[in-house]
């Protein structure tokens, strides 16, 4: 039997897979998406749908601006409501160890332009915090936002499908065979083959597996993350709030004279982040902790993060969780960014993968910047931060 | 159908006009309809609504209904405040 042939094969239907095959097929290539479960089953299911883009790190900025600016038009563009608001966020403090933390943070994002305030004392006063003492420290971002994961993802796959794209489900790579060093097919668990010169791993938290079938040792590994969620409630003014801890745990900015309460925070890994979404629910995060595929939910970790929420806004504790779960983040164990663009030595192979806390905010950049080292051999936005090679020792 | 109108979830208000049409786009599975129509993701977690929806979709796709995976359920099996949540340990299931 003839293999099938496509000029591309992307593997992963979460968001990243699904945004680069969509940007694909805006350029006529042909394409074949492969995902081992459905549409939206891993990491792309299970997350806050935030860009949070104020706490990101510095080099990775300019990427989610892209994205953002992407977003805004995207809805319209796939002819699909994915929920896109810019409606900003607050990174706030009630730590006095984190106030230098904050204030340096302001001043970076300032010296790039951007559109931050750092609260002074009467806004910081006039913040509803109920009978706790006031934030030390708020920096209000007005570009930062939310978008619905499910929707963005499958957003893009309806649009790539619709632009003859083939998307398989129930669709395991298990091999892909190479001729010299070029991608030549790809094999899947079932034995179906398919020839393509070109082959794109976005499988997140499973990069590591689909590198290893072409030799190369992607360093991505799943970091877990856990959720409450709750009921819904009123809107709040501030729907998007992230605390200092966040920057601690999640970008590991350490602060000087941190607490005792603190120091066990961030040994579970806990920075909060709470997110409310258009139909009223907070989702209550988060958690970072490398457990393996060990998709649960922890007691200490969910008490914790409860725990640490109520001490921002105690008003909140007779609001109902309605869920908890877990999902495994992509996360580059070398450096903790994302990882972009062709294969060193690996003529068709193409990475786009790592993407840690920030796929969902990142995945329209991605999709895009992708496509076009594909198609055209160059990007509209520098990689060189994000490349593979960063792990190559210069002989 | 007539019956389109018809409110499926209670708690999210999908009716089955827009189970229908998510299915019309070409999703199969329980997990799916879930996420694209918020039905079941309300406060009875699909405990009253979970049933039709299945047998909406296995009308819908020709699917026989038992082969159909329920939608994954999450903990904890009845609401809880986050007071509560913040003091007690909870079993993890
Ligand atoms: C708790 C939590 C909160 C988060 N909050 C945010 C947030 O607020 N903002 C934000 O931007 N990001 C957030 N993230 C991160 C974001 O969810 C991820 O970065 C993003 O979803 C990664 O997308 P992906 O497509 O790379 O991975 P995935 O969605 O995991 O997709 C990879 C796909 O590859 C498939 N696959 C694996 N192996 C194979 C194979 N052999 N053959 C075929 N298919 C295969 C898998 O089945 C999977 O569907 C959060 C993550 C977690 C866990």
């Amino acid at each position: 039997m003839m293999a099938k042939k496509f000029d591309v094969g992307v593997i992963g239907g979460g968001i990243i897979g699904c945004a680069v095959a969509y940007y694909l097929s805006r350029s006529g290539t042909s394409v074949v998406l492969f995902e081992k479960n459905h549409i939206c089953s891993g990491a792309s299911s299970a997350n806050q749908g935030g860009l949070a883009i104020q706490v990101f790190d510095l080099k990775t900025i300019p990427l989610a601006l892209a994205s953002a600016e992407l977003y805004r038009g995207l809805s319209d563009e796939l002819g699909y409501d994915i929920e896109y608001h810019e409606n900003g966020s607050i990174l706030v403090t009630r730590d006095a160890y984190q106030v230098p933390v904050l204030r340096r943070r302001y001043d970076e994002l300032k010296g790039m332009g951007l559109d931050v305030d750092l609260w002074d004392d009467d806004q910081l006063r006039r913040f509803p915090c109920g009978d706790t003492e006031p934030f030390l420290s708020v920096i209000e971002s007005h570009f930062d936002g939310q978008v619905n994961p499910f929707r963005s993802t499958y957003g893009f796959a309806f649009a790539a499908k619709r632009q003859g794209v083939r998307i398989l489900t129930n669709a395991s790579v298990a091999q892909i065979k190479t001729v010299k060093r070029r991608i030549h097919s790809v094999v899947l668990e079932k034995g179906e083959e398919f020839v393509c010169g070109n082959v794109v791993c976005a499988a997140g938290p499973w990069s590591r597996q689909i590198g290893q079938m072409v030799g190369l040792d992607i360093p991505v590994e799943p970091q877990r993350g856990q959720i409450i969620v709750t009921e819904q409630v009123a809107d709040s003014e501030y729907p998007y709030i992230l605390d200092g801890d966040y920057l601690t745990t999640a970008y590991g900015i350490k602060p000087e004279g941190e607490d005792e309460a603190a120091r066990i925070r961030h040994a579970l890994g806990i920075g909060g982040s709470y997110a409310q979404d258009p139909a009223g629910n907070w989702t209550i995060g988060s958690s970072r902790d490398m457990a393996g595929f060990v998709r649960t939910n922890s007691p200490d970790v969910l008490k914790g993060m409860a725990r640490h929420l109520l001490s921002f806004f105690p008003g909140m504790k007779d609001i109902n969780c309605i869920r908890f779960f877990a999902g495994f983040r992509p996360y580059c164990v070398k450096d903790g960014h994302p990882i972009l663009g062709r294969a060193p030595d690996l003529s068709g192979f193409y990475i786009a993968t790592g993407h840690a806390g920030e796929g969902i905010a990142l995945a329209p950049a991605t999709g895009k910047l992708i496509a076009e080292e594909i198609t055209i051999g160059k990007t509209s936005l520098p990689m060189e931060n994000f490349r593979y090679e960063r792990f190559v020792a210069p002989h | 159908m007539k019956n389109d109108d018809l409110v499926i979830c209670r708690c999210e208000e999908v009716t089955q006009a827009d189970i229908k049409e998510v299915i019309s786009q070409g999703v199969t599975r329980m997990n799916e309809v879930k996420r694209l129509t918020r039905a079941g993701m309300g406060l009875c977690q699909g405990k009253t609504c979970g049933r039709l929806v299945t047998g909406i979709l296995a009308r819908e796709t020709n699917q026989p209904l038992q082969e159909l995976k329920p939608p994954t359920s999450r903990p904890p099996t009845r609401v809880l405040p986050l007071g509560i949540l913040s003091r007690t340990t909870q079993d993890d299931d």
